[in-house]
């Protein structure tokens, strides 16, 4: 529950945009996808100074005493400005890490963290999981008083600064069984760690990442056996909660600069917004990012009382719901600038890859929806 | 797609099924798994017109006296099921399909003669200088001016979306030749034969994808001779609109390429998990989306059909035209989303280098879908190039309502 008051809440709001607007204008961003891959250490610091990576933990963890739902403003915010540093990833391991209460090592980890000076990443994904993080076919098998991890994970975005990875693995159970999963805390430059890294269509940094026998003590599992099923449901509901609010932060600018973009764009001697069917394909985008904004509204109120299931609901409705809103919206934008939106000194085109990515990561809105059919069904 | 083909259509099929097993090297082959918009990589496509070209099948829709193959609509369909079978790039339209065709119907004897064998062969690649930074759907509001100057005529302005005119030797244009009355009229249309003016620059654009496709072209004085006019002076629209039919109906049959397109899709989905432990062909939401593609494509080659057999620059081609472009380009579109959303997060991986023809760079994850998510990206100017979709459809309600 978030101990955070409204006046605290507005200044977080408040700081973020200052820095969009400020520090993060389209050519700031493209100097420092140039300088830095996207992950300026300045910026970073900044992120530290101004508390947000430390916004959703307790103050016994060092942080503001605020909950999941006050990095929304943040996250809308590093939408707006199409903000590629690390902050969804690096806060879902950290999230990881508290919901665990990770001791030794990972509790040091943690507040490296939260003051900037650490990062780590999750590693869930597999080729054949679809983003569900529950389908698990990585395996940990015992081996003396520890383990070894075998098995691929895919689309881990974000590892580029990280210092270790938290690695779901199995040690019991069928491929998509809630019970018998566990969550290790593992070194990325651990012996049989294989890191492939690439540049992702939006600017961020992703990798695949094989373990090969990766040794592993029994310290470093961070969950009772077989048990980390809630965890990292819980986690993964949070990462979509917040790359919600990403998304809305995007989706809202498109509306704004497509419609500032037919007013001054003419052709046949009138400007293009005063054709009626591009008004009625703006009003269509306006509605589909309303609706989605109003959703994201509505599931941040319940998410507080609800529990992990429930959160996994909400998270699923609103990450289904994003998809068909935020593919339209994205593709209409592009259209209605026409061959200036297809281009890479535009941003429009970049928000346009942004929510592409967003779209597939995390389980995208078909597997969404077919996680609702079967809780419907049950 | 053969149902029942006939003995001698099945032996034609074989015929060029062999050509094209014995004449399309790694190289090419490669550049056709590669390709990741309707221009290929550029050297390996050129070489391959070429190849076909010694053959006498560069051109194969043409007129048989100008070069063309001389075949019946069942056997141009063939060849190009062949090609997409054996993977061969779709050669470039700008020359054969677009320009080609248009001096065939507006060209002089001597125009004919200069520039027809240079398309055929390969030697010559034609761009496409159509589209300004002002004149985009409202193409005849264009300003590129060429002024009369004794036997020549002096070009200033600039042109944009020209594909691939970084790769080009010569280039057909829309200019502005006359003043008075409604923006058609004073159009004419050149054919201008040595980029290498220095007052002609030619700048890429890079796409969304990360790779240069369009360019802007500029002209500072440049001259040209008179008689690079096709058509009438001020009558350029005119030819302008002929070729255009060809651009948007297509020189090519789009729903064999379609077709190959969800055949990769289909193979991928049935190796691709759905995240609970099966296959995403047997998911029955992917299956209604893939059927539903795929009978787009069918009927798209129903309209095809129809319109290869008909009169261009007639009344009903002109709408017809715009029918295939809006149902070809917005099936591609869909094709291109089923895809990215049957491959998932893997295609998010920007790969330049492996997209690359002769890089030796090896593809991370499946190699079928690497092509996936630019194809989806650059696939987003379908319903906006060669006359916007809206525009299109303004063109049908305009007949329909006359």
């Amino acid at each position: 529950m978030s101990t955070l008051n409204q006046e605290t809440r507005s200044m977080l709001e408040d700081s973020v945009n200052r820095f969009v607007q400020g520090e993060y204008s389209f050519d700031d961003r493209k100097r420092n996808l140039k300088e830095h891959q996207g992950q300026s250490p300045d910026h970073w610091q900044t992120f530290a100074e101004m508390g947000w990576l430390a916004i959703p933990f307790t103050e016994d963890q060092g942080g503001l005493g605020g909950d999941i739902t006050d990095t929304l403003g943040v996250m809308k915010g590093f939408g707006r400005g199409l903000v590629t540093e690390p902050y969804l990833g690096v806060l879902a391991a950290a999230r990881l890490l508290a919901l665990t209460r990770a001791q030794g090592d990972g509790a040091e980890l943690l507040a490296g963290i939260l003051s900037g000076e650490r990062q780590a990443v999750v590693a869930s994904e597999e080729p054949q999981s679809r983003g569900n993080p529950l389908a698990v076919a990585t395996r940990a098998e015992p081996d003396g008083n520890g383990f070894r991890l075998s098995g691929e994970k895919i689309a881990v975005i974000h590892s580029l600064n990280a210092s270790h990875v938290l690695v779901s693995a199995r040690s019991n159970g069928d491929y998509t069984d809630h019970e018998g999963i566990d969550l290790f805390l593992v070194e990325l430059d651990s012996p049989g760690v294989d890191v492939t890294r690439y540049p992702v269509i939006d600017g961020k940094q992703g990798a695949n990442i094989a373990f090969n026998g990766v040794a592993v003590s029994a310290a470093q599992r961070l969950t009772d056996e077989g048990e980390a099923a809630g965890v990292i449901l819980q986690a993964h509901s949070e990462s979509l909660l917040m790359l919600a609010a990403e998304a809305v932060g995007i989706m809202e600018t498109l509306v704004k600069k497509t419609v500032a973009y037919t007013r001054t764009r003419k052709q046949f001697g009138v400007a293009l917004a005063e054709f009626q069917v591009l008004q009625h394909r703006m009003a269509e985008m306006y509605i589909e990012t309303t609706s989605l904004t109003n959703l994201l509204t509505q599931t941040a109120h319940r998410w507080t009382g609800a529990d992990v299931h429930q959160q996994a609901i909400l998270a699923s409705k609103l990450k289904a719901r994003l998809g068909q809103a935020a593919r339209y919206v994205g593709q209409q934008a592009i259209q209605l600038h026409g061959g200036i939106g297809m281009t890479d000194e535009l941003d429009i085109g970049h928000y346009f890859k942004r929510l592409t990515s967003i779209e597939l990561q995390l389980g995208n809105a078909e597997w969404h929806r077919k996680r609702l059919w079967r809780e419907h069904a049950a | 797609m053969a149902i029942h083909e006939p003995v001698e259509l099945n032996t034609f099929r074989h015929q060029i099924r062999e050509f094209i097993e014995q004449h399309a090297d790694d190289e090419i082959l490669e550049a056709g798994r590669k390709t990741t918009s309707f221009f290929p990589p550029f050297d390996q496509v050129m070489k391959w017109h070429r190849i076909l070209h010694s053959q006498g099948w560069s051109a194969i829709r043409w007129p048989e006296e100008y070069g063309g193959a001389g075949w019946d609509v069942p056997r141009q369909l063939i060849f190009e099921e062949e090609c997409r079978r054996a993977g061969v790039p779709l050669l470039l339209p700008q020359s054969i399909s677009m320009v080609g065709p248009a001096i065939i119907h507006y060209g002089t004897d001597e125009q004919k003669r200069k520039h027809l064998p240079g398309i055929l062969s390969g030697e010559n690649f034609w761009a496409q200088g159509y589209s300004e930074p002002n004149a985009g759907s409202d193409l005849a509001s264009l300003n590129c001016r060429a002024v009369r100057d004794g036997d020549h005529y002096v070009i200033n302005g600039s042109k944009t979306w020209t594909t691939y005119a970084h790769h080009a030797n010569r280039l057909f244009l829309l200019v502005r030749t006359g003043g008075a009355g409604k923006p058609q009229q004073g159009i004419s249309f050149f054919l201008i034969e040595d980029l290498t003016d220095p007052g002609i620059e030619i700048r890429p654009i890079i796409g969304l994808d990360g790779v240069p496709e369009q360019c802007d072209v500029f002209f500072t004085n440049v001259r040209v001779p008179v008689d690079c006019c096709l058509g009438e002076e001020n009558d350029g629209w005119s030819v302008a609109k002929y070729l255009l039919e060809h651009e948007r109906g297509g020189g090519t049959s789009f729903a064999t390429t379609f077709r190959h397109e969800l055949a990769t899709i289909r193979r991928l989905a049935g190796r691709t998990g759905d995240g609970f432990g099966g296959f995403l062909a047997d998911d029955p939401v992917f299956q209604d989306r893939y059927v539903r593609l795929h009978l787009e494509v069918d009927t798209l080659e129903a309209t095809e059909e129809v319109f290869a057999a008909m009169e261009k620059g007639s009344p009903e081609s002109g709408p017809m035209s715009s029918m295939i472009k809006i149902t070809s380009m917005e099936t591609i579109q869909r094709i291109t989303e089923l895809a990215i959303d049957v491959a998932g997060t893997p295609s998010l991986a920007l790969q330049l280098a492996a997209l690359t023809v002769d890089s030796g760079v090896e593809p991370i994850g499946d190699e079928d879908a690497l092509t996936l998510m630019p194809k989806y990206l650059n696939n987003r100017a379908a319903s906006i190039f060669g006359g916007s979709n809206e525009i299109q459809r303004n063109i049908i309600a305009k007949t329909l309502l006359r």
